[in-house]
């Protein structure tokens, strides 16, 4: 409604950089979108937030938005996020990732910031392929998928990125789709407002690139996709395997509380400052 | 309210156009039912990239594409307003605002 049109003129930099580099339908776009009504809802003045992207299409995001914003270096979004929270923890840090930023040149960043359990929200955007580079195959094409690098099918077996961070040790994961943007919203909202390392996947699409070579249809047939394959993990429950074939659960997939790294830190500095105190 | 004329109906024939066809008609006819809100859809043609995605999913169909491929408003007066094209727009292109007593639609500018 028109009401998130207003948010348009609120969180984005509207007069300076739209419209946007984004191809026609894409899917950074919704997620963009998403961002900005879950944002709002949390209440967060803009100043209170930092959002730190890394490289491909999806970093582009950190340009759009008047936030304290960071466009860091490949695979390293979290590494610089990491710095931040640390020197500043009132901070809300939101980290905008690509499936092959996240996973395959910061894979070790991700996993590691998962176990460690910092106060960060990560949002990992995952359509399957790198689209700016040219369409290489990613950590998360799915096996048998044709890309500029695997003119024969992928041979490599695909990531599951939810799964992935919920292994690491992060307090919360999700997974939602574009196509579902409400429940998107909702998901990003939760994720901000988790204390803790909280990843969201979102299912996207890159037509350009991933639909094209593998003759998936353009931006409308893929949303279509994501329509008939995303179950919602209440419904998933009651269904065999045979039925989830081919199909992925989106919705909260885990949430726990772990101890968050920074009150952990406090602990440490009060123990170390109690220490010094002591009269030798 | 509106009298359907049955001699225009027996017109459209039987196909299974016919129904949605006079629906359409009740929707769009001036003297909708009193106290239906009405929502007009606008377009933001500066940032509309014409990718499709309102066109195609609009649930009621009030969103079509031209021969170019630009989307246009087609029958507002069939909007809901349930706002999916608005949320689903990556390039921030629509928005759907409730209409105004007494204003009339946007698309007789």
């Amino acid at each position: 409604m028109a009401e998130d049109t207003k948010l348009v003129y609120k969180y984005l930099r509207h007069d300076k950089k739209f419209p946007h580099v984004w191809c026609p339908g894409c899917g950074n776009g919704i997620l963009l979108g998403a961002l900005i009504r879950a944002i709002d809802r949390t209440g967060l003045e803009k100043d209170e937030i930092a959002l730190v992207s890394g490289i491909g299409c999806s970093g582009r995001l950190s340009v759009y938005v008047d936030f304290n914003t960071v466009h860091a270096t490949h695979g390293r979004a979290l590494t610089f996020a990491t710095g931040i929270k640390l020197a500043k923890p009132k901070l809300h840090v939101i980290v905008i990732m690509g499936d092959g930023d996240a996973t395959s040149i910061g894979g070790n960043h991700f996993i590691h910031a998962a176990r460690r359990n910092l106060n960060l929200t990560a949002i990992v955007v995952n359509n399957n392929i790198y689209g700016m580079t040219g369409g290489q195959y990613s950590p998360t094409t799915p096996y048998g998928a044709l890309s500029t690098t695997s003119l024969y099918g992928n041979i490599e077996q695909a990531f599951s990125i939810a799964e992935l961070a919920g292994m690491a040790g992060a307090s919360m994961v999700a997974r939602g789709t574009v196509y579902h943007a409400s429940l998107l919203d909702e998901l990003i909202e939760k994720a901000i407002l988790k204390r803790g390392f909280s990843v969201v996947e979102v299912i996207s699409h890159c037509h350009t690139q991933y639909g094209r070579k593998n003759k998936l249809g353009g931006a409308v047939e893929m949303l279509r996709w994501q329509k008939d394959s995303a179950v919602r993990l209440e419904k998933a429950r009651s269904l065999s395997q045979e039925e989830m074939e081919g199909k992925f659960t989106i919705g909260v997939l885990v949430d726990r509380d772990l101890p968050v790294y920074t009150q952990e830190y406090r602990k440490v500095r009060e123990a170390a400052k109690k220490m010094m105190a002591r009269p030798s | 309210m509106p009298h359907e004329n049955p001699l225009e109906e027996k017109k459209g024939g039987p196909d299974q156009g016919t129904q949605a066809a006079s629906e359409r008609e009740d929707a769009s006819s001036p003297a909708s039912p009193a106290g239906r809100k009405c929502y007009d859809i606008d377009i933001f043609r500066d940032w509309c990239k014409s990718c499709g995605i309102c066109a195609a999913f609009c649930p009621r169909d009030c969103i079509e594409l031209d021969q170019d491929g630009s989307p246009f408003v087609k029958d507002p007066d069939r909007c809901t307003g349930c706002g999916w094209c608005e949320l689903h727009c990556p390039d921030f292109a629509i928005s759907v605002r409730a209409r105004k007593a007494g204003k009339p639609s946007a698309q007789e500018d």
